[in-house]
């Protein structure tokens, strides 16, 4: 069996570790191979949740951008860009590469409905104003998980 | 950096001196901005062979942070006169021709820089009269008369709403420029500062990075203050709130030092200007939304390729951080 990601990247950690570190001169090399290694924990152990948190955020965004259409309507002018962003977002999607891409085009699109609804007093637009912070807090803990794995948040 | 080209620069600058020999020549880790090196040099001149401890600020290929190294250097020289500690300015370099790219060149003062939360093990007297010394130097920056300095060069801001909008439409571009992909919590801020700009305020000279791991001290004293390659003319605010940022802080600690409520007091009595609130909390979200800002910068300059210190990888995980405090304030 082929060696996946994960081994692939342990291994050349440890490469950096035992070979390449003890022949490094200054400190500053040494410094950057230690950094480089712990990047690497990080990418293997990051391997594993990536794709399921982009696919909930892909499904949070959808339900996001279906409810500014249908409370905004063609106001503000963000419509077409709504329907497009959605129309991506109908492909069954291959790998956390691309489904990383079709996110950040809906994502892209969360400031302009911030601007939009942000403190309004709108009855109408209370709810997509909760919907947005809502999106704006899960995307955050998404974030937050990955940068715990390889034990490198600050 | 070419150790001889170094030399050769060195015996350029200063043709009375004969003999010159470098000692040291070591990069340090500091310095996300410009690279920074410990230079020792000696040379004789009129007889006596004088040995001169340096730092050699240069150009990174790419950085956390563009920033006019002119100015900085103006500015370094004029706050020699507020007074306030800082190392005294040799020569300015804006060409490559020396050492492949721009800098600068100054005196190495002796001491320490602590880590962005000042050191756990430092005895209580010691954290006190850095707290204090930290305070009393930051109302000088911000008492000091800006125009007898000459530092109209950095931008005069018409008011204090000017001052923010200046600052809030700086660190928006900067996010647009640097970001790898949309962040909401970023982005939502970014809208909050835009629309709640405080009207009016002083207009000082601010320091925009005064935090600890930004000075020397030795011996229980701040001996230089250091970083000032944000500075500008603007809110006091702005300074205290970077100052009180929940990010340095350790313990309840602002930056290891004291308690935030006794650090505002501390330069409120150290005659600081008058601690607006409602400013106060403005600037402390324009804080955390620049901090995330300058980490964005250094990822991307990382990814891509102009920068190859793995450092400016590792900020980035610094992000979310921010944005929790930032969530929080603005109850998002």
């Amino acid at each position: 069996m082929q060696p996946g990601a994960s081994e692939v990247l342990n291994g050349v950690k440890q490469i950096i570790f035992n070979v390449l570190l003890p022949e490094l001169q200054t400190e500053q090399a040494r410094q950057q191979a230690m950094y480089a290694t712990l990047l690497l924990v990080h990418v293997a152990a990051r391997w594993d949740i990536e794709g399921p948190l982009l696919l909930e955020e892909r499904a949070e965004l959808r339900a996001l951008m279906t409810q500014a259409l249908s409370v905004l309507g063609e106001a503000g002018g963000l419509a077409p860009r709504l329907r497009e962003g959605l129309e991506a977002a109908q492909a069954t999607t291959a790998g956390p590469r691309a489904l990383d891409a079709e996110n950040e085009r809906m994502r892209s699109l969360v400031p302009a409905l911030a601007r939009e609804v942000w403190g309004t007093k709108d009855e109408r637009l209370l709810e997509l104003d909760a919907a947005v912070r809502a999106y704006a807090r899960n995307q955050h803990r998404r974030d937050q998980k990955i940068v715990e794995v390889g034990g490198l948040a600050w | 950096m070419d150790r001889e080209r170094l030399r050769e620069y060195l015996a350029a600058r200063l043709p009375s001196a004969e003999d010159i020999v470098i000692t040291r020549l070591e990069r340090t880790g500091g310095g996300a901005s410009r690279e920074t090196w410990l230079v020792d040099a000696e040379w004789t001149e009129n007889g006596t062979r004088a040995a001169r401890p340096l730092i050699i600020r240069r150009d990174p290929t790419a950085s956390v942070l563009e920033t006019d190294r002119h100015i900085e250097f103006e500015v370094l020289r004029a706050a020699r006169q507020i007074p306030v500690p800082v190392p005294q300015m040799y020569w300015l370099e804006e060409g490559g021709g020396w050492l492949e790219r721009p800098f600068m060149v100054m005196e190495r003062v002796s001491g320490v820089a602590p880590p962005v939360v000042f050191p756990i093990t430092e005895s209580d007297e010691v954290r006190g009269t850095i707290a204090e010394e930290f305070a009393i130097y930051l109302a000088r920056i911000h008492r000091a008369d800006w125009h007898k300095l000459g530092l109209e060069i950095l931008g005069v801001p018409t008011s204090g709403e000017t001052a923010a909008r200046t600052q809030v439409e700086w660190w928006e571009r900067e996010y647009q420029r640097s970001k790898l992909e949309e962040r909401p919590v970023l982005a939502i801020a970014l809208h909050w500062l835009a629309t709640h700009l405080p009207k009016r305020s002083e207009i000082v000279l601010v320091h925009a990075d005064y935090r600890a791991g930004n000075f020397l001290y030795e011996n229980g004293h701040i001996t230089a203050l250091l970083d000032w390659e944000m500075v500008h003319l603007g809110d006091p605010m702005e300074d205290l709130a970077w100052a009180v940022l929940p990010f340095w802080s350790s313990g309840g600690l602002c930056q290891g030092l004291q308690l935030r409520d006794d650090m505002v007091a501390a330069y409120e009595r150290a005659g600081g200007m008058p601690v607006d609130a409602e400013r106060l909390f403005f600037y402390e979200v324009l804080g955390a939304v620049k901090m995330a800002v300058i980490s964005l910068t250094g990822v991307k300059s990382f990814c891509e390729g102009r920068n190859c210190e793995t450092v400016l990888a590792l900020v980035g995980f610094m992000v979310p951080r921010l944005e929790a405090d930032l969530i929080e304030k603005l109850q998002i």
